[in-house]
């Protein structure tokens, strides 16, 4: 198949404590929202992908089936992909991978997580059995954990400050806080950003994502069909991944994600661009940390020069490379499964013109960088309006 | 299947797996997977204050943490290979919201230690009366903290 994927639909749940609503609810609320601005039903979907990374979370095992059959699919074939918190990416890539394989033309992209039914130590413990469970999670060593070790090693590496980190916590609750869509939608000072509850030393609340509940779908087709859905579909231009060590102490780096790098550089050759060319970016800020070392693994900044970049408003709109302006992980909110698909919903809308008081003027390229664990599933996915 | 084989099964596994148990030691504060001869391995030699890893002696790959077989030329044929336990701390945090089953040690400091040969293993750091420094001496010890358990930790030169 030598034509080009494209998306041709999007839809978004609520983000947030989603009390009385299971998996199955939160993608029918998903799939509901992305009919709205569809042509027509899902009769001409050929199958779906389903991206949810635990079941401990939810209860229920072989959870595809249950979503493919409450969104109306059942009878068409269904496939559940899990990379942990880069699993709607992964999602997106399998589907992509179908589509130019020829079995489908159309398939349904369909990221879901329920987070909240477990207590936050619960989910902490959940998560953290995502690190090497014999030889690095008997030292509970949490997710925040990982990060924070990070962190450490670009502070001293780099000069990376407190308030730098904060100031990326700042940044996504000042946006979040115009997307009714986000789990916490609220503006948070600097102040209190930087003085609030510590998590994992350097990284307290405010650096750190949210567990949240949601979900996001998006369709994806080949570019020959696609006005049978939309007169404006979106093009997947290039992808990349990349991976990384098991133990985070065997890494060569602990400032940078080469899993991150490598996925880059794999899908601006794809998609033939460069880092300038981006206009808008969602990247993965499971913490503070993240962001600012994924804007430096993704060629925006310099190595070191993330944080300083963050307190000059460069990753605001009007800023060098907006970033997250949906309010990321940190404020909008953070259901595993749902991250990656959730990350191609607004780069859509962003493209479309559609996103409203967030809309970054003209934006024609969006990058999407997801990652799962620490660092040892990455992709990297472009989207383009032409 | 008819139940009472299925009883018997069960029963015979039980047996095992309390046998195998009694015998090997345990790695780390909390065991998530059945424990391995690797594991219980590495964890004897810690209890004698030996930190061994795995060389290959194929491709003279290293392994701390020890592993079977060799991940980059597929040799079975391994080494044992003793690591000095002094290290420098890359990278430190402080956990102040743990998992669930670690809630009655926080705060503890989780830090990854390189050795001077260039392995590295991540472990709790203990005996800091300041906040750690990334580039600071420390030193890998092994520690009994139960009958069948044992653990490392890193402690401040």
């Amino acid at each position: 198949m030598d034509e080009d994927v494209v998306i041709v639909g999007g839809g978004h749940s609520k983000f947030g404590k989603r009390k009385g609503l299971g998996i199955r609810e939160l993608a029918f609320e998903a799939v509901e929202s992305l009919l709205k601005d569809f042509n027509m039903g899902l009769e001409d979907i050929d199958a779906s992908v389903i991206g949810i990374a635990g079941e401990e979370f939810s209860g229920q095992g072989a959870p595809a089936a249950v979503i493919n059959d409450e969104i109306g699919m059942a009878g068409k074939p269904t496939l559940r992909v899990e990379s942990a918190c880069a699993t709607g990416t992964a999602a997106i890539k399998a589907a992509y991978g179908w589509i130019k394989a020829g079995f489908y033309d159309s398939v349904l992209v369909l990221g879901v997580e329920k987070m909240t039914s477990v207590s936050s130590a619960r989910a902490t413990e959940l998560m953290a059995r995502a690190g090497d469970v014999r030889w690095e999670s008997p030292y509970g060593c949490t997710f925040p954990g990982y990060y924070a070790l990070f962190a450490s090693a670009h502070m001293k590496e780099y000069g990376t400050t407190k308030e730098m980190l904060s100031a990326v916590g700042v940044k996504a609750h000042h946006y979040g806080a115009m997307n009714p869509l986000a789990h916490l939608q609220k503006e948070v000072s600097l102040s209190e950003a930087m003085n609030a509850v510590p998590i994992a030393h350097p990284l307290n609340l405010y650096d750190c994502s949210l567990i949240s509940d949601g979900a996001a779908a998006v369709v994806l087709t080949r570019e020959s069909i696609a006005k049978k859905f939309t007169d404006t579909p979106i093009k997947i231009k290039g992808i990349g991944s990349g991976s990384d060590t098991m133990q985070v102490a065997q890494r060569k780096s602990l400032t940078s994600l080469q899993g991150a790098k490598d996925a880059a550089r794999k899908a601006y050759k794809m998609a033939g661009i460069t880092p300038n060319d981006v206009d808008v970016a969602e990247v993965h800020d499971c913490f503070t940390i993240a962001e600012i070392i994924a804007t430096e693994d993704l060629g925006f900044f310099e190595p070191g020069q993330g944080g300083p970049a963050v307190l000059d408003q460069q990753t605001y709109i009007g800023g060098k490379i907006p970033v997250n302006v949906d309010g990321g992980l940190k404020s909008k909110g953070h259901p595993l499964g749902a991250t990656g698909v959730s990350q191609a919903y607004e780069l859509r809308k962003q493209l479309l013109g559609e996103a409203g008081k967030r809309q970054v003027d003209g934006a024609t390229i969006g990058l999407s960088h997801n990652v799962g664990q620490s660092g040892q599933f990455v992709n990297v996915i472009i989207y383009g309006r032409d | 299947m008819s139940v009472s084989r299925v009883n018997l099964s069960m029963l015979s596994s039980t047996e095992g797996i309390e046998m195998s148990e009694q015998q090997a030691i345990k790695f780390g504060y909390i065991t998530y997977e059945e424990t391995v001869p690797l594991t219980s391995e590495f964890a004897q030699n810690l209890l004698e204050g030996k930190i061994v890893g795995k060389v290959c002696n194929n491709c003279k790959a290293k392994y701390l943490p020890p592993r079977n077989g060799c991940s980059k030329c597929f040799s079975r044929d391994l080494s044992p290979f003793e690591v000095s336990p002094e290290a420098t701390l890359k990278a430190f945090t402080v956990i102040h919201f743990p998992p669930e089953s670690f809630a009655d040690k926080a705060p503890y400091i989780v830090a990854i230690g390189e050795f001077e040969d260039g392995t590295a293993v991540l472990a709790h750091l203990t005996g800091m009366t300041a906040m750690p420094q990334v580039g600071m001496k420390i030193k890998l010890v092994g520690q009994k903290i139960a009958q069948d358990r044992v653990v490392y930790k890193f402690v401040k030169v």
